[in-house]
């Protein structure tokens, strides 16, 4: 079969011979898009609107009815601002993400670029923060105990907030303990976010390779 | 109460959607064709064409006449078929020609014609995401130079990858013909 000798035959289609049943175009103009970076970027807001009401009602609590451990508001404070620049990257890589009306090659290009990016960002930053909060809070609490337990006898099953890091920081049990616990959680950390975003968007990286692959083929 | 500067706002959005819908609405055998390469089942068909129909109407405030009409439909319309991420498996899985859909595959032809478009149809499933790209706009009489405006491959590229697809629909279409694949 000669593809020239179909040339007619496909331009002159039938319009019944093509349609599909679809509700009218005004309607389809009132909805939302259904495609993976508007999902993610409408993720994003949810999520950013969730981070700000947890972390204001948590300061609020910690500062306003406690009244404890103020610098444990303050670096929630800081990881929300953290949070907030987190939010400020992601955005900006998702709204650089498509480039729907340009060349085809050109877009996916530029969706490789950006989503390999997005994920690098995503695994760096969800590394890191989380042993960060741990260390630090752990830190803050330890040095906050109550001046009156340094002085007393500290019983061998002490809970570890109730341990002052200042007295306690020679106190190789306690202080390998500390350790150890923040060492599983980075590294536990590391994979668990390595696991979730080649399953998030490894598929979709490979995906994008195998399609420019395909258009640079024969350069 | 609404102003006459939002009544103007209004009026003016509701002139640009008419006049969108308009121009969809003139150009729909074409988004239609891009869906029926795309996609195999009518719910796949519908939600690749209100995907399109989305995209094309955000990116219309933009659209600025530097290129031809059909050529901003034809990328926009490709893009979304091609490069969207969450639907990658359901719009451009290849299909088996035995599993393609009963309006398609049941139909009985009763010309020669019919029966070569029919074949064509199954051939295109066997071929890669861009290579269907390739062959429709071949098939709609395209010059290799909006071929390249619209996909980004440079025109030898495209006509050495053209061969390759005619040598491939060939193959594959005396295999149909025989009854492989």
């Amino acid at each position: 079969m000669e593809l020239d000798s179909l040339k007619d035959i496909w331009k002159n289609l039938e319009e019944n011979d093509l349609r599909h049943s679809h509700e009218p175009i005004p309607g389809m103009l009132q909805k939302k898009s259904q495609s993976s970076i508007a999902r993610l970027k409408r993720n994003l807001n949810r999520e950013l609107a969730a981070v700000v009401i947890i972390y204001s009602l948590t300061i609020w609590y910690i500062i306003g009815y406690q009244q404890l451990y103020r610098e444990l508001a303050v670096l929630l404070l800081l990881i929300g601002v953290g949070f907030l620049f987190y939010y400020y990257r992601k955005n900006k890589l998702l709204k650089q993400m498509s480039c729907v009306a340009c060349e085809v090659k050109s877009n996916l290009k530029q969706q490789l670029v950006t989503l390999e990016k997005y994920v690098r960002f995503y695994f760096i930053a969800g590394t890191i923060l989380t042993p960060l909060t741990y260390f630090a809070a752990g830190l803050i609490i330890l040095f906050d105990t109550p001046a009156q337990q340094l002085n007393n006898h500290l019983p061998i099953e002490i809970a570890l907030s109730d341990l002052p890091v200042k007295n306690q920081i020679t106190n190789s049990r306690f202080f390998v303990l500390f350790i150890a616990i923040g060492i599983v959680l980075t590294v536990s950390i590391y994979f668990i976010n390595r696991w979730w975003i080649n399953k998030m968007y490894g598929q979709h990286v490979e995906k994008l390779k195998e399609l420019l692959n395909q258009m640079e083929e024969a350069d | 109460m609404v102003s006459f500067r939002q009544n103007h706002t209004l009026l003016q959005v509701k002139l640009n959607q008419d006049e969108f819908v308009a121009l969809v609405h003139q150009h729909r055998a074409m988004l239609y064709k891009v869906c029926n390469l795309y996609c195999s089942s009518d719910y796949d068909k519908q939600d690749l064409f209100q995907e399109i129909v989305i995209q094309l109407w955000g990116a219309y405030p933009r659209f600025r006449g530097d290129s031809k009409f059909s050529t901003w439909l034809y990328r926009i319309a490709l893009n979304t078929a091609i490069s969207d991420l969450r639907k990658q498996k359901k719009y451009i899985k290849s299909v088996e020609p035995e599993l393609l859909p009963t309006e398609i595959q049941d139909i009985q032809y009763n010309n020669e014609k019919e029966e070569r478009l029919q074949q064509l149809y199954k051939a295109i499933n066997h071929l890669t995401e861009i290579e269907k790209a390739i062959v429709m706009l071949y098939l709609e009489d395209k010059s290799y130079e909006e071929m390249e405006e619209i996909l980004g491959i440079n025109q030898n590229n495209l006509r050495v990858k053209m061969n390759r697809i005619k040598e491939k629909l060939r193959k594959l279409t005396k295999s149909v013909e025989h009854g492989v694949g």
